[in-house]
């Protein structure tokens, strides 16, 4: 499922200060320990792994506030898994 | 990686070349015939990169290497202001300026670490042997990409600006706190590194940024160029950037540049003197020199900035203090722009760092916590600048400071005669049982910056381990407590006290805070609201002073104050 290759490069790359099986699909990733660098770390991480570019509107905290609004934005980006 | 220790087996000079602020390291003796240049990234990576590329310049010239450190035109103690729209070719020009310098002194050759925008600069101006890429993105389109994302994501937290703010000019990027000016943001928009290799460069190296390979791009066009090239995978870059306070470099990644530059080395040569000015002089006259010091843990760095002529005897000198891990260049450069806005008024400076900050001896390890920001050590090395602004002629003294640097000058303002004080986001001006069990002790450092954290911990979340170290700590504290009242000094351990203690000197005490920044509240819980120093707030302004409209009120804020008849 795409959520959780989403959620194994957040853990991969989002340097969260919180053990890996409290970070649920709908988790506050800020909350956890992501911080603005990290998140520009994390956004090239997914570009690559999912071959997309996050557009400028899609540039915000809102989108990599959790592995569930990151996974929609992928979604969007690339287009749902069937 | 522990600091070098006060041997003879790596020497430090300091000096302006061209437009640059450089640091020289180089062993005693003969070097290998490559000399480095270390060629920081822009900005708020900058900052955090300061010291962990202290570390490897100490690393490469134990290995043998004559190292130059560069701060970019527009940034640190470099000449020029971020808003000076020319920085782009100036900091080329600082590039060939350090190249030529190293072949001249009889470097045969001369490679370069470039770190993020730094390497795109390495590649843009080239002329150089080698060069080690870090998290270098292809082109600088990519790379002000990643600064607008930075800076979208941490703007959350900033107002809009009032109303007289004046607008960032067209075509102008922040950043971070930082600002890139309309030039340097179209230079980079047009600059595509990949088609920049050739002769005389005959060796790359590409490191990649965290979370992602190095860009293909760089070894298709080395290949391409006849340049030999080498790629790396090991991490390390998010240590180096991520945060000033516990910036650090990865020993792997050290061993791999080290290795690599020292492998270009083909015998050694005996350097020629360095042709590097020891002062600057700045438009109207103003000059900014070294200045050092002994201190407890080794030497103590810091930039003496004086007006046209000199400082007048028995003139106020104002003293900057670094904040947390930020060299005296202070958060976004504010205190070196405010210091050259002083010397241009007639009023002289010294922006100090503490012990195991910027340029001052100590260790390079992470911070684990900030005992040692908040300690009686650090605050010797504050009194080392003061007694050395008296020592220069000051007939009195001003203190500024952020965060860690507002304890510092409250503490100085507690025990030795100052003038005025201004002192921004003090988070804790007392580092006692109560600092420490609040959790700054063990989480501050994670996070130095982040206003939220504080807010938690200020409001009553006690971390366990932080807890437990404040009861081993506790009997440290009544000893130093002791110390302290033999010393005829008051004992750091009370806010209020302290407090009175500053205003029964006579000084003047200026507190600014940031809105909703945790140092509200915590003044607001230790001084009687009519016994408090008067505060001023800033709206919508974090607690590192960003975003950059707010720079020039804070400036505003320093200089008033310098100019005020204020008598002690």
């Amino acid at each position: 499922m795409r959520v959780e290759q989403v959620r194994q490069i957040v853990l991969q790359h989002g340097r969260l200060g919180v053990a890996a099986d409290q970070v649920t699909p709908t988790s506050d990733l800020y909350a956890a320990g992501l911080s603005s660098l990290t998140t520009v770390n994390l956004m090239l991480a997914l570009e690559d792994a999912f071959n997309v570019e996050f557009p400028d509107r899609l540039l915000s905290r809102k989108t990599f506030e959790s592995v569930q609004s990151i996974t929609e934005a992928i979604d969007e980006l690339a287009g749902s898994e069937t | 990686m522990q600091d070098a220790p006060p041997t003879t087996d790596v020497v430090r000079s300091r000096y302006w070349l061209g437009e640059s602020f450089v640091v020289e390291t180089a062993p005693v003796g003969e070097v290998l015939d490559v000399g480095v240049l270390l060629l920081p990234p822009l900005g708020y990576e900058d900052t955090s990169a300061y010291r962990p590329l202290r570390g490897l310049a100490t690393a490469l010239a134990r290995a043998g290497c004559v190292v130059l450190r560069l701060d970019w035109p527009g940034l640190g103690d470099a000449a020029g202001s971020v808003r000076d729209d020319d920085l782009h070719p100036r900091r080329l020009a600082a590039v060939h300026s350090a190249t030529a310098e190293l072949r001249r002194r009889g470097v045969h050759t001369v490679a370069a670490l470039g770190v993020r925008a730094g390497g795109l600069l390495a590649i843009d101006a080239g002329g150089l042997d080698a060069v080690a890429l870090w998290g270098t993105p292809p082109t600088g389109k990519a790379w002000l990409r990643e600064e607008r994302t930075f800076h979208k994501l941490a703007a959350r937290a900033f107002a809009a600006p009032p109303v007289d703010a004046a607008p960032l000019p067209d075509g102008a990027l922040e950043a971070g706190g930082f600002y890139h000016p309309p030039g340097v943001v179209r230079a980079m928009e047009g600059l595509v590194g990949t088609a920049r290799l050739g002769a005389p460069l005959d060796h790359l190296r590409v490191h990649g940024r965290d979370g992602s390979p190095p860009a293909p791009e760089w070894v298709a066009a080395a290949e391409a160029a006849g340049v030999q090239v080498q790629v790396s995978t090991t991490t390390g870059l998010t240590d180096v950037l991520e945060d000033p306070y516990r910036s650090r470099l990865a020993d792997a990644v050290r061993d791999e540049l080290t290795a690599w530059f020292t492998a270009r080395a083909a015998g050694r040569v005996s350097l020629l003197a360095a042709s590097g000015r020891p002062a600057l002089v700045l438009p109207a006259g103003a000059t900014e020199r070294v200045w050092s010091a002994p201190g407890g843990a080794g030497e103590l760095v810091g930039v003496v900035c004086e007006p046209a002529g000199g400082a007048a005897p028995g003139a106020t000198w104002t003293v900057f203090y670094n904040a947390g891990g930020v060299r005296r260049s202070g958060p976004n450069r504010l205190w070196t722009e405010t210091a050259r806005a002083l010397a241009a008024a007639g009023h002289p400076s010294l922006r100090l760092d503490v012990r195991s900050v910027g340029d001052s001896a100590g260790v390079d390890v992470p911070h684990h916590d900030l005992e040692e920001m908040y300690s009686e050590d650090s605050v010797e090395d504050a009194l080392v600048a003061w007694e050395a602004v008296r020592g220069l002629g000051a007939g009195s003294v001003d203190v500024v400071g952020l965060c860690s640097g507002a304890f510092l000058g409250a503490q100085v303002a507690a025990r030795r005669d100052v003038r005025r004080a201004v002192l921004f986001n003090g988070l804790a001006f007392v580092w006692n049982d109560e600092a420490r069990a609040h959790g700054m002790t063990s989480q501050i450092g994670r996070s130095l910056f982040d206003a939220r954290r504080w807010k938690r911990l200020l409001t009553g979340r006690i971390d366990a381990r932080a807890l437990a170290r404040a009861m081993v700590d506790k009997a440290r504290l009544r000893l130093d407590d002791a110390r302290a009242r033999l010393r005829g000094e008051p004992p750091p351990d009370d806010v209020a006290r302290l407090f009175r203690q500053i205003r029964t000197r006579g000084t003047e005490v200026c507190l600014v805070s940031s809105a909703g920044d945790p140092s509200v509240e915590y003044l607001a819980a230790h001084v009687p609201e009519d016994q408090r120093p008067s505060l001023t707030i800033l709206p919508g302004v974090d607690h590192t002073i960003r975003p950059v409209w707010a720079h020039e009120r804070v400036s505003r804020l320093i200089l008033a104050g310098a100019r005020s008849p204020h008598a002690r």
